[in-house]
């Protein structure tokens, strides 16, 4: 009945009930609006104003390519101060993420929402600033020194492979919020001979039993409406 | 449903946040820390043999506490044919005074004096960097060759890197 409806309203001009009746099967697919979707990830900017030692922005998009499939990108810089035990090190960089995502979610009538996976190449370049450090004793017959430094790693860089799940939910015409989860693995690093990448912008904190990383985003994006079908 | 589905998922995210406690983030043992040079003491007579001190000391030449002699701290070791003390690590020496007491009670000491060149070393995040020891020799402090217990000192391995073969020998 829905469907005879809007049939009828697309199409009043169809006097012809045969070709009506042909052409309703088609007409109950929506027009789907595409365009450059283009938005922020609110994560960073909040981390930015509750976290002192990091700052951080991220512009992320995606292209519609067809109802399943998106192409979709980020890009950002991060800045971030660690302070451990031993060692205080920041990071700043900038890195950028390319790939697609991959739509399950069937939408209902006009609706735009997406649950998604996706992958990503990434690749970040930056460098690294060793400020402080102590050496590593077993004994304290002599006193531990501290070593307050300057000391800069430049020309770092990482490759890895990233995978993400996701919501995109239309909140008003074209605005889109999103939650995301990702999943990655650093396949090439460029590091120091005598320091390691303590933190790579883009894919976060390193660990020295695995070259798996874990992130999350939250975003919030308008797509630019450049037409539909 | 999307809708649900959308706080769900935020839900979780921050959950997931809020543990993040990582084994990294301990500086476990099991990593090496800055090595210590390993003496074992042979007998002068015949240095294929080991020859245990009666009772050992060991002190820096100017600071009054003894070193540790092992890695439980001890810092002073009876009937004893090796030791591991550590070496400084914001000079290019180390000037150690070792003092026998034996059965009588009668002590002698004689002092070592370490030379070497300093390296540094990254380990990881949690425990910072580490100090290696290269080009490593010893001289014994002269004195009336009666007076003292240490007849020679011999560099077995020029470079202290870890703890894991004997570097200097001393016979007695």
């Amino acid at each position: 009945m829905f469907t005879v409806h809007t049939v009828l309203a697309q199409t009043p001009q169809n006097t012809d009930s045969v070709a009506e009746l042909t052409t309703a099967t088609d007409s109950v697919a929506f027009k789907k609006t595409y365009g450059l979707r283009i938005g922020l990830d609110v994560a960073n900017v909040l981390r930015t104003t509750i976290d002192e030692n990091y700052i951080g922005f991220q512009a992320i998009a995606d292209y519609r390519i067809n109802s399943r499939w998106y192409a979709a990108g980020e890009i950002g810089t991060e800045q971030v101060d660690q302070f451990n035990e031993r060692i205080d090190a920041s990071t700043s960089g900038s890195f950028i993420k390319l790939g697609a995502d991959y739509n399950f979610y069937q939408n209902w009538l006009d609706m735009d929402n997406m649950i998604y996976a996706g992958m990503r190449v990434g690749y970040a370049t930056f460098s690294q600033q060793l400020t402080r450090y102590d050496y590593y004793q077993d004994n304290r017959y002599f006193p531990i020194a501290t070593n307050e430094i300057s000391q800069e790693f430049s020309g770092l860089s990482t490759i890895w492979v990233e995978l993400q799940a996701g919501l995109k939910v239309q909140v008003l015409t074209n605005l889109y919020l999103g939650v995301n989860v990702h999943l990655r693995r650093s396949v090439a690093q460029n590091q120091p001979d005598t320091f390691d990448n303590l933190y790579i912008p883009g894919f976060g904190r390193t660990y020295d039993t695995s070259n798996i990383g874990v992130g999350y985003g939250y975003g919030i994006s308008y797509r630019i409406p450049l037409f539909k079908k | 449903m999307s809708k649900r589905l959308f706080i769900l998922a935020t839900a979780s995210l921050i959950l997931s946040l809020t543990s993040s406690c990582e084994k990294d983030d301990l500086c476990a043992s099991d990593f090496a820390a800055t090595p210590r040079i390993i003496i074992i003491f042979k007998d002068d007579s015949n240095p294929l043999l080991r020859k245990a001190v009666t009772s050992l000391q060991v002190r820096e030449v100017g600071q009054t506490s003894f070193a540790p002699l092992n890695n439980l701290g001890a810092t002073v070791l009876n009937v004893v044919d090796s030791i591991a003390i550590p070496l400084k690590f914001d000079t290019a020496g180390t000037q150690y005074e070792f003092t026998q007491t034996n059965a009588v009670g009668v002590a002698n000491t004689d002092v070592v004096t370490f030379s070497y060149d300093l390296g540094e070393v990254y380990v990881n995040r949690a425990c910072g960097f580490k100090i290696i020891y290269r080009n490593l020799n010893e001289t014994i402090t002269a004195e009336l060759p009666l007076n003292r217990w240490i007849q020679s000192t011999t560099t077995l391995q020029t470079d202290v890197t870890s703890n894991t073969a004997a570097h200097v020998e001393i016979r007695h």
